[in-house]
């Protein structure tokens, strides 16, 4: 490092960097990180260019900028299948399956952009700084940007939407993310161009809430009547919403007045599917160009297809099994539930129903994608062993075995997981039965107030189910809404205060080795306790022709569309 | 009278739909004093006797209400949808019936020899096929395999008369597979029992070549029992093609109503449910109007 | 109940078993009938015994996935590497429990109903066709899904609701054949006789009209097989992990678009057809001999 570089970066540290900053320069400088982890942090962290320009020079890496140039052809439809279709109406605050949040995000925008490798790209905000624990965030808009309705976005709009989003009785789906993170009292303006975030507890991933991970956060103008989504374009994205249809299709076209300039597909037609076939078979006999979401178990068709292309990375998209811990039943003892984890043959399972497009789970929400994971060799990876878990069973007093009944919905491969489970515990005796409601049953109900305060809900009460997760770039929600003890999620009814200790201190943890300090002391707790299995994290795939270009598949499942083309 | 039972069955059964419409639609995490402001709000509070008057006197006024969950009037999403199933019932009328019809004649002129076993016996199988697995093969064969036909029924937008009937030809062809076994027989039956009747043998005795005997007599008793089948089949025709039209994405009032009912979309199950029975009464209506037209024994039994 | 007839039954009752005798023989000559009588009971023998005489537990997972026919394997394996050809023989069982009992659900209710309209005719009967012709319009497969929804679905729900619908349909059949029957002396003479109404239909009557509802049993046994497999194949039949064949078919039929993996689909479907098609031939063979 010669002195010019090093007398420059001790100014940036000084004067740009800031205290979280200078935690990401020392990982880089000492090689804890090394640069794409560096670069990821850096866009979380909202580090200015020139400071990461100049710590990378110090680090001796060379700096490139991450230029995706899509240039592409310019014009044509792109006819998209969605499955399935939304079941409700499309009002973006309530987004909660995935057909409602599919089609919203090809009009809407974010604040920030959840990119490939979990980085973060500046979208309707530019900027996003924190103060030195991250428990206050500052986050400048991006100018000049227009609202369909010909309005300029200002921090007015960004505060409403916002205030909406955390509010408490708006029937957020929001709320998952943000509950005990931000309230409606800590969003404010400073300026037209300028929002503070002053949040209830430090969290050093918050702007990864911002990003399009909460997918209900689609910038709205503050004078937005609830209702009026589908019936009056009034989002910022390339894409205007011509016309929706229930359970039939949307249409959307090119927004002229798009801050991003000039997208180059003329428009969307979207159409909704029931089922995976009848998608598949649309995209196979040329109806369509793009699945939205395609599965290796119920989509081959579209897999070794020199016709098609998947779109998609790894993720931490991920099935639970929770067990509940609190009823009068076998799966009390945690050496059962241990037992009954000890059964499955990880590998095979994610061969047989994923081929090669999933990681294997450890039984925490720890995902082999995320950098703060510890896993093997510090947390030992959990494997097959039918005997240890027939002792354990035999250790806990029901060697014999017991008959128990699995809940869970029909969504994706979770039928085969289930009788895949159920032919696994039949080892060490166990006779699972199996409950497979449709998602509407599975997900019906109150989740507050009595009997045991998750009302009534199967997804929350019964006594070992398996709900599908979606991905999120940090564990975080996994962790305060399905572990944490009264967590709104939490339908293994688990409670325990050193995990609970361990998860807020992994919250609130600013550099890389805190983060993986408490983790390791959080999957140390979660696999001896075992309250939930989690038998993979699986790569969100999206299906197409070759034609489509400029395409990744979001894990999170938004459908990005602004810099997508046809050929 | 008819009707008035079925708005009763129709009432009742989606009542069964599990208690909490408010919850339903506030979603989970609502307060329970909204979800109960918004079941005041609806009325769903009420009494059933109530609740069930109400909605008869919004029927009355042709008021299909609002859909719970899409937040749209019902009928701007029933109305389509029964235009839709209309389309596709039409196409699979005009296939299946001439077909039949055909069939069923010949068979009853051969009786006993090879073409009635193999009409008989064909007719017999394809209505064993359970329409899931006769759609799933017709996709595979003639949509996927040698790709002639568009695998989903919905035509693009603005097609003319002839893309829309080439879009409605596989689902079409899984119906004319159940139902061609039911008409043919029937027709087989009714050329039959016209065969061996007196006015038959009067009409060769008068000496009327073969082909006016059964072109004038024959085929419009076969033709009696055909209209019986297809009416009674009306009410499957709209609103039972629940697989077929999921199989083809077809946006049928059969699937409206099997997403309401998954839904819990209770004013748009009922009013579905409703307007699928109408078309039904309906059909069954012109049906008896033709057969005594078809038929002047009908005529004496009534006056009986 | 009066003493003074015990003859006329004692010869009826022998004149009904000789006709039975001459029934039973003629439908031993019908081929339809017999080809379709021992499909039927090759399923139900292997609905009992098909995990007996299968080479391999249907629900075992340890074979190679999606293989084709081979000698060991001979219908292939499936997604979760079972042996499909295990697989079809044992799974008949479920849906040979539950569109038996759904159809008898429906047969008694429905004689029940028919018998009392037909025989008493009036307000009842002029309401009970009402709710008939009511029941008729609506699609069974949007009833019964509306229902499994509100109540949760359970195969003892699946077997009622199919049973409740077929009830009114045969409760027609059997009302018309009462209404035939009421018009002949014997009835008659019970009434002038002061037999009990429900000793006159039911001992009177029903054994005369048994013969139009065995054949709407069988056409309703058919019929029930459909509802359930239709059902199945929606989510709301059978659950697994059974071997049933819709469920099968449910299962593995995304496969087929691949062009592959044909035999996951074709023998589960295969077995369906077979099994409708050999019930429909009964009812056509039974059709045939009892209306002559």
């Amino acid at each position: 490092m010669d002195r010019e570089i090093r007398r420059r970066l001790t100014d940036d540290r000084r004067t740009l960097a800031g205290p979280i900053g200078n935690i990401l320069i020392d990982e880089l400088l000492d090689g804890r990180v090394d640069r794409r982890e560096f670069l990821r942090r850096a866009s979380v962290f909202g580090l200015s260019t020139s400071v990461i320009g100049t710590a990378l020079v110090a680090a001796a890496c060379s700096s490139s900028p991450s230029s995706s140039s899509s240039g592409g052809k310019v014009g044509g439809r792109l006819r998209v299948g969605i499955i399935p279709p939304p079941a409700h109406d499309i009002e973006p605050h309530t987004f909660a399956d995935q057909g409602a949040l599919e089609t919203g995000s090809i009009a809407g925008e974010h604040l920030i952009r959840a990119a490939p490798g979990l980085k973060l790209v500046a979208e309707l905000a530019t900027s996003w700084n924190p103060n030195g624990d991250a428990s206050a965030w500052t986050v400048k808009l991006r100018q000049n940007v227009k609202f369909q309705t010909g309005q300029v976005m200002t921090a007015d709009d960004v505060v409403a939407t916002y205030k909406r989003l955390v509010s408490p009785t708006s029937g957020s789906q929001a709320l998952s993310a943000f509950k005990h993170v931000l309230s409606p009292d800590g969003v404010s303006k400073v300026d037209d161009n300028t929002v503070m975030f002053q949040l209830d507890n430090p969290t050093a991933s918050f702007p990864y809430l911002l990003s399009s991970t909460t997918y209900q956060g689609i910038i709205l103008p503050a004078n937005y009547l609830l209702g009026t989504f589908t019936s009056k374009p009034q989002t910022t994205g390339a894409f205007v919403l011509k016309s929706y249809t229930p359970g039939v299709g949307a249409k959307y076209d090119r927004y002229t007045g798009w801050w991003g300039g000039h997208a180059a597909l003329d428009g969307v037609d979207v159409n909704y599917y029931q089922d995976a076939a009848a998608a598949d078979a649309a995209l196979l006999g040329g109806t369509i160009d793009l699945i939205a979401q395609i599965n290796v178990s119920t989509d081959r068709a579209l897999f070794n297809n020199s016709k098609f292309q998947i779109f998609g990375g790894r993720g931490a998209t991920h099935r639970e099994v929770p067990m509940r811990v609190d009823l009068d039943n076998p799966l009390k003892d945690k050496r059962v539930r241990q037992a009954i984890a000890l059964t499955l043959d990880r590998p095979a399972i994610v061969s047989t129903l994923f081929n090669k497009f999933a990681d294997v789970g450890n039984d925490t929400p720890w995902a082999p994608v995320y950098p703060s994971s510890v896993g093997p060799p510090d947390v030992p990876q959990r494997q097959q062993d039918v005997n240890k878990a027939k002792q354990l069973m035999a250790a806990a007093g029901f060697g014999n075995g017991f008959s128990i009944t699995l809940t869970t919905e029909m969504t994706g491969e979770i039928p085969q997981l289930a009788q895949i489970i159920q032919r696994s515990v039949k080892a060490i005796g166990i006779d699972l039965k199996l409950s497979v409601l449709t998602s509407t049953a599975y997900f019906a109900g109150s989740q507050t107030g009595p009997p045991s305060g998750y009302g009534d809900t199967p997804w929350l009460n019964a006594p070992i189910n398996i709900t599908d997760w979606g991905h999120r770039s940090v564990p975080n929600v996994f962790l305060t809404a399905a572990l944490e003890s009264n967590g709104v999620w939490n339908a293994a009814h688990y409670s325990n205060p050193q995990f609970d200790a361990a998860a807020k201190g992994f919250i609130g943890a600013i550099s890389i080795d805190d983060q993986r300090k408490y983790a390791k002391q959080a999957e140390t707790i979660l696999l001896e306790d075992t309250p939930v299995i989690f038998p993979y994290f699986y790569n969100y795939l999206a299906g197409g022709t070759q034609a489509v270009k400029g395409y990744y598949a979001d894990p999170q499942g938004t459908v990005f569309l602004s810099h997508t083309s046809l050929g | 009278m008819t009707l008035f039972v079925l708005s009763i069955l129709v009432f009742a059964a989606s009542q069964l739909l599990p208690g909490d419409i408010g919850r339903n639609v506030l979603g989970p995490f609502a307060s329970s004093h909204d979800v109960q402001a918004l079941n005041h709000e609806l009325g769903v509070d009420r009494p059933i006797y109530v609740q069930y008057g109400d909605w008869i006197w919004r029927l009355a006024h042709a008021n299909l209400g609002m859909s719970l969950e899409y937040k749209v009037p019902v009928a701007s999403l029933l109305g389509p949808s029964l235009i839709n199933s209309l389309k596709l019932a039409t196409v699979a009328f005009l296939l299946v019936v001439p077909l039949s019809i055909i069939g069923g004649v010949f068979a009853a002129l051969r009786r006993g020899h090879l073409p009635d076993r193999v009409i008989t016996l064909t007719g017999l199988s394809l209505t064993a096929v359970p329409e899931f697995i006769s759609a799933i093969m017709l996709i595979l064969i003639f949509g996927l395999l040698l790709n002639w036909l568009p695998v989903t029924a919905a035509s693009p937008p603005e097609s003319d008369v002839i893309t829309q009937v080439k879009y409605l030809l596989l689902p079409g062809m899984a119906l004319v597979m159940v139902l061609f076994g039911y008409i043919a027989r029937m027709a087989r039956a009714g050329t039959i029992e016209a065969l061996d009747s007196d006015y038959t043998r009067t009409a060769y005795l008068k000496g009327l070549d073969t082909r006016t005997v059964i072109s004038r007599h024959v085929l419009r008793n076969s033709l009696l029992p055909t209209i019986a089948v297809i009416a009674t089949q009306m009410g499957y025709l709209i609103g039972g093609l629940v697989v077929i039209e999921k199989l083809f994405n077809y946006n049928g009032i059969g699937q409206r109503i099997y997403t309401a009912a998954l839904n819990k979309d209770f004013t748009m199950l009922q009013s579905g449910v409703l307007v699928v029975g109408l078309v039904y009464l309906t059909a069954t209506l012109i049906a008896d109007v033709l057969y005594s037209l078809l038929n002047p024994r009908i005529r004496y039994a009534a006056a009986e | 109940m009066s003493t003074a007839v015990p003859a006329p039954p004692a010869v009826e009752l022998s004149q009904a078993s000789i006709a039975r005798r001459e029934t039973l023989g003629q439908l031993a000559r019908s081929k339809t009938f017999i080809t379709g009588a021992i499909i039927i009971a090759f399923w139900v023998f292997c609905a009992i015994f098909g995990t007996k005489i299968a080479p391999h537990d249907p629900l075992d997972q340890s074979f190679p996935q999606l293989l084709g026919l081979s000698r060991t394997y001979p219908f292939g394996t499936d997604q979760l590497g079972r042996d499909v050809f295990s697989r079809v023989l044992a799974g008949a069982h479920d849906i040979l429990i539950i569109a038996p009992l759904a159809t008898l659900l429906g047969i008694v209710g429905g004689t029940i109903i028919g018998l009392v309209t037909g025989y008493f005719r009036g307000v009842v009967d002029d309401v009970v066709s009402r709710v008939v012709d009511a029941v008729l319009a609506l699609p069974l497969i949007v009833i019964a899904v509306t229902v499994l929804v509100g109540l949760g679905h359970s195969t003892l729900t699946v077997i009622v609701v199919i049973g409740l619908v077929f009830t009114p349909i045969v409760s027609r059949t059997v009302r018309a054949a009462v209404l035939a029957e009421r018009q002949l002396d014997y009835v008659a003479a019970s009434k002038l006789l002061g037999e009990r109404a429900p000793y006159v239909m039911f001992v009177e009557i029903l054994p005369n009209v048994m013969a139009p509802i065995v054949v709407e049993a069988t056409v309703r046994l058919g019929y029930a097989i459909f509802a359930v497999a239709g059902l199945t194949f929606l989510g709301f039949g059978v659950q697994p992990p059974s071997p049933d064949w819709a469920l099968q078919i449910a299962d593995n039929y995304t496969l087929l678009n691949a062009g592959t993996y044909w035999w996951t689909v074709l023998f589960p479907a295969l077995a369906i057809i077979s099994l409708v098609v050999a019930v429909n031939l009964v009812a056509d063979g039974l059709a045939r001999v009892l209306s002559r």
